[in-house]
């Protein structure tokens, strides 16, 4: 009985993730961030593009990640809940703990590399891999789904690779984001081509009960 | 032992029958994990038909345990459930009295 319980409710949390929206919006959020690093590392210094970029970071993740939410919205309501309906989840973080750890570890390793400057800035994309990795463990932990512990898993294997490689700090970043964006990108493709093919679009809209 | 058995059947007795019932315990489940959930949504998972299903959703409107809202989203006519504190506090006592019974058992 506990059993059925506890699968009913993991169900329902991982219904979220069933079409690999979220994953393909994820995806656009790091290609964005890849070509935003790409661009620092390729324009010239001195340039006044490469000075404003410089200090639009902040408003790039911000930018990207409202985007991002309002395309997930559009995209669900327009594939996901005309074929298996709507849920609304709650607004609150899933694991405040789990957040205020990350916080904390990020903080406290971000200062440590920057005491350390300047050759420790080359292990970013390794920081940025082991980041999100912890954070798609958490996902994985959470939703009972394994493909979030794969992805973890690469983008720990992708940004130590490219910090081992010496590819450098913001070049090193870029490709690790634009990799990143690749792999979420395939994730989230074949989740959608999957739950396309498990629920066929409605004839006409059945919900008026 | 036969005290033991009558205890027993004394705790079963005590669980929330109008919960109990796998399809309104498998909504219910549902309800509690998020804010709502949609009829389209709660039909899929408990593949109930829309008759059963409404019936159910009915009762435990009816107990005061869901809340249901008629309303639109986007122009798409949406029946949307949600528990409410009562229907939460039932189910967990409803859980907890049955996690105790499993307990004794």
């Amino acid at each position: 009985m506990k059993d059925k319980l506890e699968k009913t409710r993991l169900r329902t949390v991982q219904y979220w993730f069933n079409d690999g929206l979220s994953e393909i919006a994820f995806s656009g959020l790091c290609l964005v961030l890849g070509l935003y690093f790409l661009s620092q590392a390729v324009l010239p210094e001195g340039l006044l593009l490469h000075t404003l970029l410089n200090a639009s970071l902040v408003l790039v993740i911000i930018g990207s990640t409202l985007l991002a939410r309002r395309l997930i919205h559009i995209l669900k309501s327009r594939i996901t809940y005309p074929r298996t309906g709507y849920v609304a989840y709650p607004n609150k973080p899933a694991n405040r703990w789990g957040s205020a750890l990350l916080g904390m570890g990020i903080a406290a390793l971000v200062a440590f590399l920057f005491t350390q400057q300047p050759g420790s800035l080359a292990w970013m994309p390794a920081v940025t891999g082991l980041i999100i990795a912890f954070k798609m463990l958490m996902s994985g932990f959470r939703t009972g789904l394994m493909r979030f512990y794969l992805i973890g898993f690469i983008s720990l294997l992708l940004g130590g690779g490219l910090s081992w490689a010496g590819v450098g700090d913001i070049l090193g970043l870029s490709a690790f984001y634009g990799l990143l964006a690749l792999v979420l990108g395939l994730s989230g493709g074949c989740t959608l081509r999957t739950y396309l093919r498990s629920a066929p679009a409605p004839e006409e809209h059945n919900d008026a009960e | 032992m036969p005290n033991e058995y009558a205890s027993l059947a004394r705790k079963m007795a005590d669980v929330d029958r109008l919960i109990h019932e796998p399809a309104r315990l498998m909504i219910v489940t549902i309800l509690s994990t998020v804010d709502g959930a949609d009829f389209l949504y709660l039909q899929r998972e408990t593949e109930l038909t829309k008759g059963n299903l409404s019936s159910h959703l009915a009762k435990l409107e009816q107990a005061g345990y869901i809340l249901i809202e008629k309303t639109y989203r986007e122009k798409i006519p949406l029946t949307l459930c949600s528990l409410t504190g009562k229907g939460r506090t039932a189910f967990e006592e409803y859980r907890s009295q049955w996690k105790r019974f499993v307990e004794n058992t």
